[in-house]
């Protein structure tokens, strides 16, 4: 079954889909292709979790279920930072939207519109 | 090794586009999922040699990252049940975006 997943990383983010039983280095490759960096320099996060190369995105708990094309599963990406070291899993969160204008926020029924000034 | 690659994101042939929003985030996605929004056709494939043609990467400057993350989940959706005979799940919207999400899906033509 197919899944669909965001990639993350600081703040880039690659919309792709993949199989459930595709495995996680196939991902890397994926990602290979656009990014430009082998699978050996990359690590992939499931929430703070560490995937490994071999375990299948189904094993991993992606599922058709969780990872859906309206809301896809989010996967982490880092980068190698030198032969020892990964950076640290870093994802730049989204812009907030604006706060709700009163006229759109949930009110009562039967509440209208009509204001008058008491003096 | 990498001689014959396919470089994803240049060339008028390539896979994948970037979408870029407001606040400098990057999406990455098909480009046929792009191909969804008229606008987003028009700049990849017009004639002539608009700077998006070359490197597929377009910036919307009106468009913040969280009205284009929904933009682009709305593709996938589209792509994905377009032609589809199974039942179609609704598109999720939460109002807080949905103003800002209608005037980025007048300009995109989607």
């Amino acid at each position: 079954m197919d899944v669909f997943l965001m990639i993350r990383r600081h703040k880039t983010t690659i919309f792709t889909d993949a199989k459930e039983s595709t495995t996680v280095y196939e991902l890397k490759r994926i990602v290979e292709g656009i990014l430009k960096r082998s699978p050996e320099d990359q690590r992939l996060y499931k929430d703070d979790q560490l995937l490994e190369d071999s375990k299948t995105l189904g094993d991993c708990g992606f599922t058709n279920q969780t990872a859906r094309p309206q809301a896809p599963a989010t996967v982490g990406l880092a980068f190698r930072v030198n032969d020892e070291m990964f950076e640290q899993l870093h994802v730049e969160a989204f812009s907030s939207p604006p706060e709700l204008p009163d006229v759109m926020k949930p009110q009562d029924s039967g509440s209208t519109a009509n204001e008058q000034a008491v003096q | 090794m990498s001689d014959g690659e396919e470089r994803a994101c240049e060339g008028p042939d390539s896979m994948y586009v970037k979408l870029i929003s407001s606040d400098d985030h990057e999406f990455i996605v098909k480009r046929e999922h792009a191909l969804v929004s008229g606008t987003i056709k028009a700049m990849l494939s017009g004639p002539g040699q608009i700077a998006e043609n070359e490197t597929n990467e377009i910036k919307f400057r009106e468009i913040p990252s969280h009205v284009l993350s929904n933009v682009c989940e709305y593709f996938t959706y589209k792509a994905q049940h377009t032609n589809s005979s199974t039942e179609v799940p609704d598109f999720p919207v939460s109002p807080e975006i949905s103003m800002e999400l209608i005037i980025a899906a007048n300009f995109l033509d989607c």
